[in-house]
Formats: C-alpha cells, structure tokens, sequence
C-alpha cells in the first residue's frame, strides 16, 4: 500500500474535473460510441473520487487549517479561480459517484435505442461533470457558470422523451431555472460590487452584515430554493421530476436538488455567517414545516408513482429546512443535516430506479393498477420498500440514524429552553410517519391478493441496480461515523 | 447649497445612474415575468431581467476613478453568452411544446400530474427493426 | 461633470427602460421581439458609454443579433406550425381545445387579467427597491483593476479582457464553451430539424445582397478575432459575427438544406472545448495547472484556442438557429 501524500489533493482535484470534462467532451464529438465511453468513464470517475477521497482521509488537511485549494492557470484568487475541496465538498463528491455510477448501470437497461442513446450519454455526462464541478468550486461566479452547466443539461434530460407531459415540464424547469440562476447572480454582482472580489473565501473574510449582504442573501438564497423547489417554490418540482426518464427523475431529486441545498448551506457557514440570527432560522424552519406537511400531504393523494415519490422530495426537503434553527442553538449539527441529506439522495434515488422498473414493466405508473406487477416483481418491490424504510426512518437503516441524530440536535434546543423546539421535534417525528403513510402506499398493493403479472420483461441492470443501491441507502449508516469525521474536516465549519 | 449639488452630482455619476437603471430593468423584467403568460414573452421577460443584470455589473465596475474593471467586463461578456445560449434552447422547447400541444402558454397553478407519461425504455419492444426503428425516430421530428 | 454626458444618460437609461416596458406590455408577439432587438440595440449604446467596447461588441452581435434572429425564426416556425394545425392535415395531432383562437394564441397574448396586477407590482416594487438600496450604499471599490493591471506582461496577451477570459479566468470561458455546447444537445435531442419554411423565389436582390454581405461578414469576423489579443474583440464576437454570416446562408438557401455530414459536424461543434481541454491537460501535466500556460507559450497557444472557439461558435450558432439535429446524426 503506497501512503497516501496530501500533496496529491491538488492535483487529484483539478484531476477530477479534467476527467469528468474529458468523458463528456469524448461522448459529445462520438456520439456513437457515447454509450461505451460512458460506462467506462463512469467507472474511472468513480474510482477517481474514490481513491481522491481515501487520500482526503488519510492524509486530509487538519481542521484547523486552510481546505485544500487549487489555483487554476497557477492564478491564485483574487486574480484567479480557486478550486476547494474540503469534507463538506467530499463527502458529496463520493454520494455524487455512487448514485451517478448506479444511474448509469441502469441506463445501460433503460436508454437502449441506438439513435437515443447517442442523445442521452454526452448530456447525462455533461450532468455529471457540472455537479462534480460545482461541488469544487470556490468561487461566487463559477459557481453561477457550474449551475447553468448543471441546469440545462437537466433541463434538456427531462424534455428527452418528447412526449407533451416532458416537454411542457421541461419548459416550466428552464424557465424556473434561468430565474433562479439570475436571482443567485444577481446577488454575486452585489457582493463584487460592495467587495471587488468573487472568491468565497475572501468574500468570506470581508461580509458583515450589511446592506448588500443582506440583499444579496434573499436574492441567492431565493434563486437556490428556487432552483431546489424548496418549500413554497416547489412548483415546477412534481411535474419535471414525474414526467422525466427514471433514472433523469434519480439523479434530479437525488444530486441536483442535493447540489443546491450544499450551496445554500455553504453560503451560509461563510459569506452570511454574519447574517444567521435566530429570527432568521425560526422562519426558515416554519418553511420547513409548511413543506413537509404540503408535500406529504400531495404524495398521499397523488395517483402516479413517480408523483408520490416527487411530492416526496419536496416533504423530505422540509427536514432540511427545519434543520436550520437547529444548526442555530447548536452549530456542530450542520453535520448531521448533510448526513441526512446524504441519505436522502441515495434512497431517494433507488425509489425513482425502482418506480422507473416498475413502470417499464407495467406500461404506466398508475398506483391503482400497479398490483399485477408489484406482486410478480418482489425484487423490484423489496428495493422500493427498503428505500422507503430508509426514508421513513425505521430503526437500523442510514435514514434513522438520520432522523435520531436531527431529533436528538431538536431535543437539545428543548432543553435549551427554546420553546418552538418544541414545533421542530414533533415536525421531524410526524414527518416520519407522514412518510411511513405514503411508502406504504406505494408498496401495499404488493401484498393484496390478486392477479400477479411480471408484465415486459426488463434488463438484468433494471432489476438489480434499484436494489443494491437501496441496500447502499439502508447500510448507510453503518457509514455515518465516517461520514461525520469526514464532514469534520471542514475548515471554518463550526 | 454646496451640499445638496454634491449629492446630485453623486447621484447623476454613471457609477450609480446605470447600476439604478440595472435594478430597474430587473425590477420590470420580474414584474412581466410573472404578468404575462406566452412562454417567447416569459424568455423575453427573463432575458431583459438579465440585461438589468448585466447592466449593474458594467456599472459597478465603471464606478472607480480609473479604468474599468476588466474583469467586470468579461464576467458580462460570459453572462451575454450563456444567455443566448439559455434563449436558444428555450425557443427550441417552446418550439417543440406547441408542435406537440398546440399552444405555447404557461398558465399559472399546478400542472395535471397524474397525465400520462410515455416510457422510452419500452421502445424497442414495439419497434425492434430497421423500419419500425426509423419510424420513431421520424415521429419525433414530424 | 460634464452636463451634457448627464442628460445623454438620462435619456438613453429612459429609452432602454421605456423600450423594454413597451416589449413586454405588447400583444403582439412581433412586435415585442422587434422592440427587443431594439433594446439589445440601445444596451450596445450604453456598454460603449461604460467604456465597454467589448461588450458593445458582444451586445449588438450576440444579444441583438444572434437572439433576435432566433426569435425571428421561432415567431415564423410557430405561425406555421399553427397554419398546418388549421388546415387539419392528416398528420397533424388533434386541434386546441383551449378554443376557436388557437391560432391568435400563438402570436398574441392577451394582456393579463388584473388579478395579478397589484401582487405583481408591489413584489417588483420591494425588489427593485431593495436592490437600489443596497447598490446605493455600496463604497467605490476598486475591483480588480490594479491587480489584472500588475499581472498584464505576463498573460500573454495586451488586451486586459482577453486575458481575464483566456488566461486568468480560463476556466469560466472554458464552462461558457461548454454551456453554448449543451444547449446545442439539448435542442438536438428534441428531435431531427424541420425546415425553416421556405421562402419561394426570393428574387435578385437577396442572393446580390448575400454575395456582398457574407464576405464583408467573414472578414469582419477573422479581423474581430485577431484583434481580441490587444484591442476589443476576441472568440465570441467574431464566432457571433461569422455565425450570423452562416445564418444569412441558412435564410437565403435556394433550396433544401445539404444534408450536413454528421461526423465532421459533431466534431465542429466540439472543437472548441476538446482543443481547450487538451491545453488545459498540457497545462496540468507540465506543471502550470490545470488550463495554465507556460509564460512564453502563453499567446501562441491562446489563439489556437481562440480560432477553434471561433469556428465551434459560428457553427454552433447556426446550428441553434436551424434546431433539430440533422438526419445525418442519426443514421
């Protein structure tokens, strides 16, 4: 075993990027071979982010230094851009490859007409990068540029089947994001008005809580919860994410929204530290209360499959919000939120894998008459219900490690003599059986007697790759303490 | 008397006139946006709230004594472009949309979710030749 | 201060605003794409005035130009697009049921109903206020002027804003690329291209015009280009100004379109980035960094990646303009 050198962070880094660019560079100009250059691209990017994150923990930088930080061009900011890797951008870095490597396999069942899948690789590739990009990035107006690379390949993924429901989707997806993308710049030409400098860190350094600050918080954070379909700009959410390909739906409600939510919270652990005062987090929880009740609410009664588990994704996002106040009393629970976000993207994405099985086989994803198939298809159904046993919150699983940890950091604001603590433990223990009520749904119609009907038969990849990434998604928590002491290596990061 | 023409000059210099006039056009673009309806009107709304942008940042960076600022500028130069970029793939969606529905409007409020959903991994079973694989592929472009 | 700058302000600030709201308050969807052309027009105007002359540039070609032909074609595929729904060709998918005005509805819009009026406008009202507020309080930073200034001699380059988007910045220009890239697959993957209506007998004048036009254009554009590495200009005006050269052709072809050979057409369009990646690469490997230059390789290696820009530009523009991917791309 060679020991791991922290001299290789660096170029590890900017490795990463310029592998993750070369793969959708190589399938845009060989659309041919886009499917091959994909999968095996798929593979070199994982074991990159692998191997980067095994030297990240062996040989990482001590919190109480600088993050790693690599000069582009050898221009160190102001005059250049950064790019940072520290356990935040890590640890998301390693859920980005798994669940991007799972969607991938799948695809290669899913996408298989020749002409469509010489659309759908360069453009799913081009997804990835910008994700990969966007969680190394340093600096305020790259980050603008790594989200529109993010966006509108996600934009153009959800519009790929064609159909009416997709396109006009799409539409409402695009538009919503160009608005979220402006707002968020917006609010970087603020900040480099007021500080003449887009690198975070020496934003970072100089923001008080002024004026531009504050004005440039409600815009970017307006722009990335409009962008996340965060609670209560959640419209567009449900009908991009219910009327995409599966795996486009997995790696929407798993990675994109995931992106969004990191950068939020990034903002604000530096640039508008300053501007976190309680008052500001008891209204962010409230919006994590309404979303979590309105979007259980909605995946309760919804007809389609893939609509509750896109209504899902809007009540999941509310623990993220109600997380906020927490993170206020007690700064170190910033962790915890990540871990569950963490969580949440993996399960999350194996219930829209396995609703995207279900669906191949049946024709439609109509709950009502989904029975059939459920009950012929027990693998497909084991994934879904252990992906949504992970989602409720059941003991054992990552998400109760999740959810105890978040009620543990809501007990402790209680004893802290915060009265509304009170408001946050019971929205994180209701939301849990909320979302026991609408898993069950998905998952009963199995167990009723009846007709059983496999329906067309799907590849091998289709019918495995929902269940191991669930069983990744349930076996997480075995993984929490390390992903708590890689989170730790976070600089400046309570 | 002195005071007051300082504080018009202030206002009147082009480092807060063009800025003031960049929030406006973000101001007016936001209001159309969400006014009106036509979906090449909302890229038209969303395009003009970019220039409000654009329009703040060339004057910020015009704001100093000396030249301006260089980077400013080429920040503008890269926002200019991914905007057509945004517009043009917007406009092929709108395109395609009202190809496929017959209108390019948005209406406000929530979409009918429970439409139905076409499933393209299952093309191949219906079309698992040369011809029938072909036709699918002239479906979408008709 | 010069009065006379003052009142120039005043007024071309008020005509940009006041083209602007007229745009977006027409029914006419025509009429509010001209007006918006106007608009990018009059932006140029003010770019010039903020000693902009690049974005100037930019503006006129790309905003203005680029965008405008855009609408122009989208304005003309939707009309006929709705013309064949009317007729009821066989084909066609079953009529509006949104009503008799579907035809109306696909270049007018009705003004909005009142209801949205006063919720509108007052959120408008606090952003646009908010954000005069905070804009005025801001202090005359300096930005980053003095230091693109102290690292000029050794960029390669003596035109600070090529320098800033090809050396210091590269990375953003190389993701810019890349976007300009993307938006070009994701309108491929709506589907092959329909024709642009074709226009019959476009009689002397067009072609004439065209001879003496596409030139001029091409030359302009190879000029703008090596003019960026010490005067304005630079990749994207000149792949703006030879892509409208490409439109034109598009817009005046006789007859069907060639069928364009989809190899070299995919790797056209990917030039830009694959070329700027591969220096990039170099740059990594040799120890400058990822997209970095060594001193003395610094201007010839930007302007190789400026001319494969250039070109992946003005074929990525007209293929946009043209939508759809060619039915080569598919065989």
């Amino acid at each position: 075993m060679i020991p791991a050198n922290p001299e290789w962070l660096p170029a590890g880094s900017a490795g990463l990027v310029a592998l993750s660019l070369g793969v959708a560079v190589l399938a845009t100009a060989w659309p041919r071979q886009a499917h091959r250059i994909g999968l095996l691209g798929a593979l070199a990017v994982t074991a990159w982010v692998l191997g980067l994150s095994a030297t990240f923990l062996h040989a990482g930088p001590d919190p109480e230094t600088a993050a790693t930080r690599v000069a582009l061009g050898g221009w160190e900011a102001p005059l250049g851009l950064m790019l940072q890797l520290d356990g935040l951008s890590m640890t998301l870095l390693v859920l980005t490859a798994v669940v991007a490597l799972a969607t991938s396999l799948y695809s290669l069942g899913y996408v298989h007409d020749r002409i469509e899948r010489r659309q759908f690789w360069p453009l799913w590739l081009w997804l990835w990068a910008g994700l990969n990009m966007l969680f190394l990035s340093g600096d305020a107006f790259n980050l603008y540029i790594t989200l529109e690379v993010v966006s509108l390949s996600a934009v153009a993924l959800v519009a790929f089947t064609g159909t009416a429901a997709a396109v006009s989707g799409a539409v409402r997806y695009l538009l919503v994001n160009i608005l979220g993308s402006l707002s968020f710049l917006m609010g970087v030409v603020l900040l480099f008005g007021e500080h003449g400098v887009l690198d975070l860190v020496l934003l970072e350094a100089r923001t008080e809580a002024g004026p531009t600050e504050r004005m440039a918080a409600v815009l970017m954070t307006a722009g990335l919860m409009l962008k996340a379909a965060l609670f209560p700009l959640h419209v567009w959410l449900a009908p991009a994410h219910g009327s995409a390909p599966a795996p486009v739906s997995a790696v929407l409600s798993g990675l994109v929204v995931t992106g969004s939510f990191y950068l939020i919270l990034r903002l604000w652990m530096g640039v508008f530290a300053p501007l976190a005062t309680p008052a500001f987090g008891i209204l962010v929880g409230l919006l994590g209360v309404g979303a979590l009740i309105w979007g259980s609410l909605q995946a309760l009664r919804a007809g389609r499959l893939k609509s509750i588990v896109a209504y899902s994704t809007v009540a999941q996002f509310g623990y993220l919000l109600v997380a906020f106040p927490l993170m206020l009393v007690d700064p170190g629970a910033w962790r915890v939120v990540v871990f569950f976000a963490v969580v949440h993207a993996l399960a999350k994405a194996s219930v829209f894998l396995a609703a995207g099985t279900l669906q191949h086989a049946a024709g439609h994803d109509r709950l009502a008459e989904l029975g059939a198939v459920l009950r012929a298809r027990p693998r497909t159904v084991f994934a879904l219900g252990l992906a949504g046993v992970s989602l409720m919150g059941l003991p054992f699983t990552g998400g109760f490690i999740a959810k105890y940890l978040l009620l543990e950091a809501g007990l402790g604001t209680v004893l802290a003599g915060s009265l509304i603590g009170v408001l946050w433990v019971l929205a994180i223990a209701g939301g849990g059986l909320l979302a026991a009520a609408y898993v069950l749904r998905m998952v009963a119609p199995a167990f009723h007697r009846g007709r059983r009907d496999a329906g067309e038969a799907v590849s091998p990849w289709m019918d495995w790759v929902p269940l191991a990434l669930a069983t990744v998604a349930a076996l997480a928590g075995l993984a929490g303490v390390l992903t708590l002491n890689t989170l730790a290596l976070t600089p400046g990061a309570p | 008397m002195n005071g007051l023409a300082e504080t018009v000059a202030h206002t009147l210099a082009p480092g807060l006139l063009y800025p003031t006039g960049g929030a406006i056009l973000f101001a007016l673009g936001l209001y159309g946006l969400i006014r009106r309806h036509h979906l090449v009107l909302r890229i038209l709304a969303l395009n003009i709230m970019g220039s409000g942008v654009f329009m703040v940042l060339l004057g910020v960076a015009a704001r100093g004594e000396g030249p301006p600022d260089p980077v400013a500028q080429a920040l503008t130069l890269t926002g200019i472009v991914v905007a057509v970029s945004a517009t043009a793939f917007a406009l092929a969606l709108v395109v395609h949309l009202t190809r496929l529905t017959g209108h390019a409007v948005m209406l406000p409020g929530p979409p009918d979710d429970d439409a139905p959903v076409e499933d393209i991994s299952r093309e191949e079973h219906h079309a698992d030749g040369g011809p029938a694989e072909s036709s699918a592929g002239e479906d979408r472009s008709a | 201060m010069n009065a006379l700058l003052v009142l120039f302000d005043l007024v071309l600030l008020a005509g940009i605003v006041g083209v602007a709201w007229r745009c977006l308050a027409s029914t006419d969807l025509f009429r509010a794409v001209v007006l918006f052309i106007t608009f990018g027009l009059l932006l140029a105007l003010a770019w010039v005035r903020l000693e902009a002359p690049d974005i100037a540039l930019a503006e006129a070609a790309i905003g203005a130009g680029i965008t405008g032909a855009l609408l122009l074609v989208t304005l003309e595929r939707l009309r006929s697009i709705m013309a064949e729904r009317r007729s009821g060709r066989p084909h066609s998918p079953p009529p509006d049921p949104t009503g008799p005005h579907a035809l109306l509805r696909a270049l007018h819009d009705p003004l909005p109903e009142h209801r949205t009026f006063l919720p509108a406008l007052s959120f408008a009202l606090v952003v646009g206020g908010l954000l005069v507020t905070a804009l005025w309080h801001q202090p005359q930073s300096v930005g980053l002027e003095p230091v693109v200034d102290a690292h000029m001699d050794v960029s390669g380059v003596d035109h600070p804003i090529t320098a800033v988007l090809l050396n210091f910045r590269a990375y953003d220009t190389f993701l810019e690329l890349a976007i300009v890239l993307i938006a070009l697959l994701g309108a491929w993957s709506l589907g092959r291209h329909d024709l642009i209506p074709a226009r019959p007998a476009p009689g002397p004048i067009l072609p004439g015009t065209l001879r003496l036009l596409v030139p001029v254009a091409v030359v302009t554009g190879v000029y703008v280009l090596w003019a960026g590495s010490h005067a304005p200009g630079g990749a994207f005006q000149a792949g703006a100004i030879l892509g409208a050269a490409g439109i034109l052709l598009v817009l005046a072809r006789p007859r069907q379109l060639p069928m364009a050979p989809a190899g070299p057409l995919r790797l056209g369009i990917s030039a830009g980035v694959a070329l700027f990646l591969l220096v990039g690469l170099y740059g990594l490997a040799a120890g400058h960094g990822f997209l970095g230059y060594a001193e003395a390789w610094a201007y010839p290696l930007i302007i190789l990646i400026e001319v494969a820009a250039t070109l992946s530009i003005a074929l990525t523009l007209v293929a946009l303009f043209v939508a759809g991917r060619p039915a080569g791309d598919d065989t």
